[in-house]
């Protein structure tokens, strides 16, 4: 929709240009959210295409995904056989909206926006992977996917700051990876997310999930597991912790939480029905 | 900043805030549709660089040295694309509002089977076709690439009914010309927008709009102080207007959230819009109530199947203001009331062997016309105030806005071009008004549009409603008393609610023999977004009840839920016993039997067939039965003016309103069938005030069965005058006069073309025209059978398979019956799994976009069988009935039955989301 606010429109080509923040500035990525919904507080725009961040790369190390590298990049590439754990980074995309939305979209956009419902977050959480944040006048740091997210809407950028690029590793990327999602209809807001990843040589299982809070939350366990790990685990936790809203009740959240962990356990092999071996976390 | 748009180097000169679809449409490629304006829906779908993006969510100035292409530029040196021919050969769209996003997207989609199909089609939304025939379209694209499309145009002579003659508009819609409402204004174009409240129940005691007005490009601020206080309601009616008078152009208290506050007029949208957030209004804020049964007060327990409800209480009156009238008793709320009643139920009751008692909740839906509400209006030179708007009552519009500004009706011009969906919502007058007036306090063109947010929080929805049933039968399964109450959700005002209410009692009721009936249905204010007419009108609710009751109750008495129904359904030899003496529906013809045959030999249905039951997992079939009126007797008028003309065409003057549907083609067709000519020569000019006779408008599923009639009245009197004419230019009896194309042809040879004829007579004198309003209103039955599968687990259903019969009398257009039935079953399957409208404590709405509101997606809908039962009606035109909206009734009771069939579960609320059916099951595990 046209943002009404809007009184400039900034397309910097190098990243020097911008030393001065504005509280009423936004980054511009894909533009897929920001032009979805109106936006009072901002009047201007700071396009990142023309910096050249769009790089989708593969390395003997791993996958580097830069700040507007779209998701039909990340859908289309071709990736060494080894790297299964790609599969929960195409499924992200893929439960994520029309491949009109991949044209544009980018994964960090998705990321910086962290909506509990986001679908990347949790495969990246589930994959190791690190983000390189750049701090508006700070020195550039890398942090963890499972640091970035703080809560709904909320990560640890301030103003300014810029996701400039994530960061897969080689080894997580080889792990086996099952993604489940479930929403109120055939498609739309999730109610639940739930990203499985597996590393056979050291039969170590991590349990991501999305969209039940307001931040992705992880276990690890050693495989196989069987039901009852999952539902103690997701009993542990206060019922407060999941979200409540109108989309559905929090018991109901951890309900098909718990049946999405289980599946995709299931589906990569995983479920045992003997009683639980042990749990770490 | 420069772009090559569609071949031609572009300048690129707008504000950077704006979407690349304003700025395609203000580069005149009206192909592009804003319908949601948030990445959704898909009809603003374009070729960025060869690339399909949405383009209301794309920067404009990011289109800098791009190539873009939208539908305008699709064909090549004019030889349409094998997708836009092969949506035209397998008609893949209805209104056509979605079709130029649907085409561009198609035609990049990389697809092996159908399925792959649907799941691409995830960002594009349709609302009337149910997606058939789009993915049929899709398909055929493939084989189309070097062959042309076979179009079936009948010759003169051969029969033009019961023919599926493609629709007329559809090289337009397929081409994406300019033919909606705001693909044309006059120059020099004003915009209106309003400022919407945030309470849901406040008095106004202060308006500031100093700053507004002083913001530069404003033209005028409007608030309840300058505009004619004078009641009035939105609900398009003909006269005398039944409905409660309780509306103001602007008033001094706001009763909803996202009530009209004050109106801006300016320059752009977007100086509108800002001068809306400098406007300060002082409120008093009132007591709000959310709840009919808490709004209606003590007047709650008089409802006999209502009666736990708690006394003393007082609820906030919504319409205390004196000047508003028509309202049924305002005090209590209650906007509207219906009774009706036959036998006595207390006998009924005492002679069941078993009786049944449930209560059903129904929830507030939204229509989803892709098209919002829009409309443009200027005054002529000769001063005429002139309405170009997306609306369903052309005609009604003309009388309320003449009414409201002291204007005779023929200094008032309303005319709609075509329509991207109303399904209701638009049998509503809710922007020509304030758009009217000014124009008329200004002396210029002034637009307003609405958003898709305004769309959910300030038009109408479906009525939420609850429904008490209590049904008594005999143990063979006679229905010895029936017994309904309704409470309606009227919202903050009453339009169409005592109307709707009636529909809910009286259609489910009369759908079965039974001697001792009684209803009561209330229309209940409350300070929420007011509900309105929408497909179904209220029958939609009854439905759900009636049909999921019979259900229970086939259970309860061990017989076969689909037997029971034939034996206990009404047919042409029983009379429509409940309330009879206000509308006079009969049963024309009934094809229950064949119905039955097709849908369960369609689904494999066999009576106590058993469930399907795999882990967790489980599979049902489950049926339901509605019907609905063709239109309204006695006060549903039309009129048809024909004339041949001096190129020996024929003019078709039709005040009747195609909403997308296809009416346009039907009604032509009723005419070329009887003058002996084929559509195409048939010139139509329809649903313009000032050019066309009066017809009461696009609903009741009147137009085919009302406007067919006028239509085929004023071809038989146009064809007895063209053969009264030629009898004496030729001197040969009528008799002997046959009139096949362009052509009155004598058995002695001797022959007269209709251009001689027209020259050799006055032209005024070859015109005719008919007026019908129908005795009887005769009902259309449907019956739907659906397979579910219900995961226990999460509660998810999934709908794997749809058969429906409707028995239509005549299908005058199959093809276009098909998609009216398609259309209704996927509109019947967001209500029953997924549409509801939610609001918090405020009544502020919690999902007023597609996003958090959905509609069905391709991918969600099944195969669906659709089959057209047709046992000639005699008191339609050529024995046709209504079709437009049956289809939608029958699927959320359907939906229901099968998963009570799969599970044993019986929900009684809809949507039946995965939540409901889960913690369902919960409670029985």
């Amino acid at each position: 929709m046209d943002l009404h606010s809007i009184e400039t429109y900034l397309r910097p080509t190098d990243w020097a240009e911008l030393t001065a923040w504005q509280p009423d500035w936004a980054w511009l990525a894909g533009g897929t959210w920001l032009f979805s919904e109106p936006q009072p507080q901002v009047r201007t725009l700071v396009d990142l295409q023309a910096l050249g961040w769009s790089e989708l790369a593969i390395a003997a190390d791993g996958l580097t995904i830069g700040a507007t590298c779209t998701m039909r990049q990340l859908l289309q590439a071709d990736y060494p056989a080894v790297w299964l754990g790609i599969e929960a980074l195409r499924n992200a995309v893929r439960e994520l909206a029309s491949f009109k939305i991949h044209n544009e979209a980018t994964i960090a956009g998705n990321l910086c926006l962290a909506l509990p419902a986001g679908t990347f977050a949790p495969a990246l959480v589930a994959l190791d992977a690190r983000y390189e944040v750049w701090p508006h006048g700070g020195e550039p740091y890398w942090l963890p996917a499972s640091a970035f997210q703080l809560g709904a809407r909320q990560t640890v950028l301030q103003p300014g700051d810029l996701l400039r690029r994530i960061h897969v590793p080689a080894a997580a990327l080889a792990w086996q990876t099952s993604y489940q999602r479930l929403c109120v209809a055939t498609a739309g807001i999730a109610l639940a997310i739930a990203v499985a990843a597996y590393h056979p040589a050291t039969q170590t299982v991590r349990l991501v999930a999305g969209a039940s809070f307001p931040q992705p939350r992880q276990w690890e366990f050693f495989a196989p597991l069987c039901r009852e790990q999952i539902t103690t685990a997701l009993a542990a936790l206060p019922l407060t912790d999941f979200i409540a809203d109108a989309a559905a009740s929090a018991v109901y959240r951890r309900q098909v939480l718990g049946v999405l962990l289980v599946r995709s356990l299931s589906d990569l092999g995983l479920l045992s029905e003997f009683e639980p071996i042990s749990i770490h976390s | 900043m420069h772009c090559r748009l569609n071949g031609r180097e572009t300048a690129i000169a707008c504000l950077p805030g704006t979407s690349l679809a304003t700025w395609l449409r203000d580069q005149g490629c009206a192909s592009v549709h804003k319908v949601c304006e948030s990445g959704d829906c898909g009809a603003c779908t374009v070729w960025v660089d060869g690339e399909a993006v949405h383009s209301c969510i794309y920067p404009a100035w990011r289109a800098s040295d791009r190539t873009l292409t939208t539908l305008e530029g699709l064909a090549e040196n004019g030889n349409l694309s094998p997708m836009q021919r092969a949506f035209l050969d397998q008609q893949g769209f209805q209104c056509g509002y979605c079709t130029p996003g649907m085409i561009l997207t198609a035609s990049q989609i990389d697809w092996q089977s159908e399925a792959d199909i649907r799941r691409a089609l995830d960002g594009n939304l349709c609302r009337c076709t149910g997606y058939q025939a789009i993915v049929k379209s899709i398909q055929r694209a493939r084989t189309l690439e070097h062959e042309s499309p076979a179009v079936a145009n009948p010759s003169p002579g051969q029969p033009q009914i019961g023919v599926s003659l493609p629709k007329q508009d559809g090289p337009a819609i397929v081409t994406g010309q300019p033919i909606y409402t705001a693909d044309w204004s006059p120059p020099g174009l004003l915009h209106l927008q309003v400022l919407r409240s945030p309470h849901p129940h406040a008095n106004i005691l202060n308006i500031d709009t100093r700053a507004a007005a002083a913001l530069s490009g404003v033209r005028a601020v409007f608030t309840h102080a300058d505009v004619p206080r004078r009641p009035y309601s939105t609900a398009g009616h003909g006269e005398p207007v039944p409905d409660p008078h309780d509306r103001y152009l602007l008033d001094r208290k706001v009763r909803f959230v996202g009530d009209r506050v004050a109106a801006v007029v300016a320059e752009s949208v977007a100086i509108a819009r800002q001068a809306c957030e400098l406007i300060q209004v002082e409120y008093e804020i009132l007591p709000h109530t959310l709840d009919p049964l808490v709004a209606m007060g003590d007047a709650a327990c008089e409802l006999p199947l209502f009666g736990d409800v708690e006394p003393g209480l007082v609820p906030a009156i919504l319409h205390d203001e004196a000047s508003s009238f028509q309202i049924r008793d305002p005090q209590r709320n209650i906007s509207g009331e219906v009774q009706l009643q036959c036998g006595d139920v207390a006998i009924g009751f005492a002679e069941a062997d078993v009786i049944l008692e449930r209560t059903y909740h129904l929830p507030a839906v939204q229509h989803f016309h892709l098209e919002p509400h829009v409309c443009t209006t200027w005054l002529t030179e000769d001063g005429t105030l002139t309405v170009r708007s997306s609306t369903q009552v052309p005609f009604h519009c003309q009388r309320l806005l003449a009414d409201l500004f002291d204007l005779r009706r023929d200094r008032v011009r309303v005319y709609k071009p075509n329509l991207g969906g109303g399904f209701g919502n638009k049998q509503e007058i809710l922007c020509e008004d304030l758009c009217a007036f000014a124009t008329l306090q200004l002396g210029e063109p002034v637009q307003w549009q609405f958003t898709r947010q305004e769309e959910f929080t300030a038009t109408n929805s479906r009525h939420a409603m609850q429904i008490r049933l209590k049904v008594g039968a005999k143990r063979e399964g006679t229905f010895t008393a029936m017994e309904m109450n309704a409470i309606a959700n009227a919202g903050a005002y009453g339009n169409h609610s005592e109307q709707v209410i009636f529909l809910t009692g009286s259609f489910p009721l009369g759908l079965y023999r039974c001697p001792h009936q009684r209803y009561c249905g209330r229309a209940v204010y409350t300070n929420t977004m007011p509900a309105g007419a929408f497909r179904g009108y209220g029958a939609t609710q009854g439905v759900f009840a009636m049909e999921t009751l019979i259900d229970e109750l086939a259970a309860e008495l061990q017989l076969d839920p689909l037997e029971l129904r034939r034996q206990q359904v009404i047919n042409e030899q029983d009379e429509f016993l409940i309330g009879r003496d206000e509308h006079f529906h009969i049963v024309g013809s009934a094809g229950f039997d064949e119905a039955i045959a097709k849908v369960t030999q369609a689904l494999g249905y066999q009576p106590h067939q058993a469930p399907k039951i795999t882990g967790n997992q489980r599979r049902g079939l489950g049926f339901a039965i509605s019907m609905q009126a063709s239109g309204l007797a006695k006060i549903h008028l039309a009129t048809v003016r024909l004339s041949l003309q001096g190129n020996g065409r024929y003019e078709m003057r039709a005040g009747a309103v195609d909403v997308g549907t296809g009416s346009d083609t039907t009604l032509r067709q009723i005419a070329a069938e009887i003058l002996g000519t084929t559509v195409s020569q048939i010139d139509l000019i329809a649903a313009d005030t000032q050019e066309t006779p009066f017809d009461a408008g696009s609903y009741a599923s009147a137009t085919l069965f009302i406007s067919g009639q006028a239509t085929e009245k004023a071809a038989r009197a146009l064809r007895d005058l063209l053969l009264a004419n030629a009898s004496s230019l030729l001197d040969v009896p009528v008799a002997q006069l046959e009139l096949v194309g362009d052509r009155l042809t004598a058995a002695n040879g001797s022959s007269l073309s209709l251009t001689d004829l027209a020259d050799q007579a006055d032209e005024k004198i070859l015109t005719v025209e008919e007026a019908f309003a129908a005795d009887h209103s005769s009902l259309t039955f449907a019956l739907l059978g659906v397979e579910v599968e219900v995961d226990l687990e999460t509660g998810r259903v999934d709908v794997l398979r749809c058969a429906q019969a409707l028995d239509i009398g005549k299908a005058i257009n199959p093809r276009i019956c098909e998609g009216q039935a398609t259309g209704g079953i996927v509109m019947g399957l967001g209500y029953a799994l997924s549409e509801a409208l939610q609001w918090d404590e405020q009544g502020q709405i919690l999902n007023p976009t597609p996003r958090t509101y959905r509609i069905p997606l391709a991918k969600r809908v099944p195969p669906l069988d659709v089959f057209l039962i047709e046992k000639a009606d005699p008191y339609g035109p050529f024995g046709a009935k209504g079709i437009g909206e049956i289809g939608t009734n029958c699927a959320a009771p359907a939906i229901a039955n099968a998963i009570a069939h799969a599970t044993g579960l019986r929900l009684r609320q809809l949507p039946m989301t995965p939540e409901r059916v889960w913690t369902a099951w919960q409670a029985v595990t």
